[in-house]
């Protein structure tokens, strides 16, 4: 593993890992603790609708695809506000009708069209640097945000009514994590493709925040088990020649589910 | 004559066209203690929810503080009915202090720190929940009592001139309920109450009373609530558990009930 490092693919592959981690443990957190895992998923298959349309409309991919996932996780984000009880409904609609409208679009397209499975799983070992400063760049907005709104975070995560009756932006700040889980949703999966950026965001997040003592120390936890994750899911994808962002969240996945395992023994004893 | 802390005139309120509220005319004075009593579905937490800005009238007016609702948040503590789930959550890394400095929070506060005054004030607010001893656990690790006493010092944090508690005895044991009349009892007396339940032995916080039913606000002429009051309330089920039943379960010293001066 460790001459692997000499090669420059894998020391790419590396920093989009960390980059990646630390993006997931800040954004993941806050969409954990303020339970829009599913709104996240959601923005992070309509994405394909913006893909199909960028390629529709022989315009750049990125642009495109950034303001057309951030409109719809914002769509989301209202209906979140406004009309609770068909919230997972609409969601999944719009999750569905994103992924639909961007395969349409691209079978509309004539000439190249990409893979779409391509974006599935993404591919961390073929980063190239102009994503890993776009990574870098999205990082510092979310450390700066996670650090400016903190106190209503947390606020909101935990009591949103009280929230808004002490004045804290509930509608404002609802909307910002939106818009920034999209954008994280649409920069990450170019890198590490749609599964992984969903397992990052939600598996290290949900378990930091059942044992950190503050939202806070949640996000560095998450931060620090995601980059164990990805070191680790690299390792094992250039030991065993497997599919790197599949190995990361076979590795994400098997951490959940033994860390399940004291309080299901426990819950036996009990029975 | 001083202006009421809650002026309500002729308030009217409609969910989807049904009115939940209807001519609900209400004066709080600075210092009244005020229990709004009545069954479920009566209109008592809308009414509370006007109040405190989070729904607009169909008709009429609300003042608070002499101003319209919202306008001043910084002068209120709420302690509300629920919290969506909150409660029961067991994954949210939240701790006591942090809960009780939620009632310091304002209109354009930024950061994530808080100064030394403001951590002062906390566990000054905790302290006197008697919770100073549990402000470094996770909310989410209490018991439902010691739940209901942090919320309680979140809004008594900010030393609020009108406190709004809804519910406050829901989903907490009788021990906790009269922990929770001794810290209501022990609110300074600048201090105005608005507490909305249908608990009956709410009224052993010393505290006057409404009834809200059917979407009207309904003043008692006696001093404390009739038979006939209870029955208005909750119809045949007062007959089974009468007034004086939940009087003498009360501490004597605690079940000052003032008169009602009521138009």
């Amino acid at each position: 593993m460790i001459e692997a490092l000499s090669l420059p693919f894998m020391q790419n592959a590396v920093l989009a890992a960390l980059l990646a981690a630390v993006c997931c443990g800040v954004i993941g957190t806050l969409v954990v603790a303020n339970r829009m895992v599913f709104l996240a998923g959601g923005a992070a298959h309509a994405a394909y609708g913006g893909v199909g349309l960028a390629y529709f409309l022989a315009l750049p991919v990125l642009p495109v695809t950034v303001v057309f996932t951030v409109a719809a996780a914002l769509a989301m984000a209202a209906v979140t506000l406004r009309r609770v009880e068909d919230t997972d409904t609409v969601i999944g609609v719009l999750w569905a009708a994103g992924m639909a409208f961007g395969i349409i679009l691209l079978d509309l397209t004539p000439g190249y069209k990409p893979d779409l499975m391509s974006y599935l799983f993404g591919s961390i070992i073929t980063v190239p640097d102009s994503d890993l400063f776009a990574l870098a760049g999205l990082d510092v907005v979310l450390l700066a945000a996670a650090l400016r709104h903190y106190n209503g975070f947390v606020s909101m995560a935990f009591d949103r009514e009280f929230a808004a009756v002490r004045g804290v932006p509930v509608m404002f700040l609802h909307c910002l994590l939106t818009a920034l889980a999209a954008v994280s949703v649409v920069l990450l999966i170019r890198v590490a493709g749609l599964i992984l950026v969903i397992a990052l965001l939600s598996v290290a997040p949900s378990l930091a925040v059942r044992r950190a003592a503050s939202l806070g120390r949640a996000m560095v936890w998450a931060g620090l088990l995601n980059i164990v994750f990805c070191l680790s899911g690299l390792g094992l994808a250039y030991a065993f020649n497997l599919t790197s962002g599949a190995a990361i969240i076979a590795v994400a996945a098997a951490t959940f589910f033994i860390s399940l395992a004291p309080g299901l023994a426990r819950r036996r004893q009990g029975a | 004559m001083r202006q009421p802390v809650v002026d309500i005139r002729d308030l009217t309120f409609s969910y989807n066209g049904q009115a939940a509220l209807s001519g609900v005319r209400l004066a709080v004075s600075q210092g009244e203690r005020l229990a709004v009593l009545g069954p479920n579905g009566g209109g008592k937490t809308t009414l509370l929810k006007l109040i405190l800005g989070i729904l607009t009238p169909s008709a009429g007016s609300i003042r608070v503080f002499g101003e319209e609702p919202g306008k001043h948040s910084a002068r209120i503590g709420y302690v509300p009915q629920r919290l969506d789930g909150v409660a029961e959550r067991k994954d949210l890394p939240i701790r006591v202090r942090e809960v009780a400095l939620m009632g310091l929070l304002a209109p354009g506060r930024r950061g994530f720190r808080y100064t030394s005054e403001e951590l002062d004030k906390a566990a000054a607010a905790l302290a006197r929940v008697e919770m100073a001893g549990l402000a470094e656990r996770r909310f989410c690790e209490l018991s439902g009592g010691q739940k209901q006493r942090t919320l309680i010092a979140r809004a008594l944090v900010s030393d609020p001139g009108l406190l709004i508690l809804d519910e406050p005895t829901a989903n907490i044991d009788p021990q906790g309920k009269f922990c929770l009349y001794e810290v209501l009892s022990r609110i300074g007396e600048g201090v105005t109450s608005l507490v909305v339940s249908h608990d009956l032995s709410i009224l052993a916080a010393g505290v006057t009373a409404v009834a809200c039913v059917n979407g009207r606000v309904v003043y008692s002429p006696e001093p404390r609530l009739s038979q006939d009051m209870l029955d208005l309330l909750y119809g045949v089920h007062s007959h089974a558990c009468p007034m004086d039943a939940y009087l003498r379960r009360i501490p004597p010293d605690l079940a000052r009930l003032s008169p009602l001066e009521r138009p």
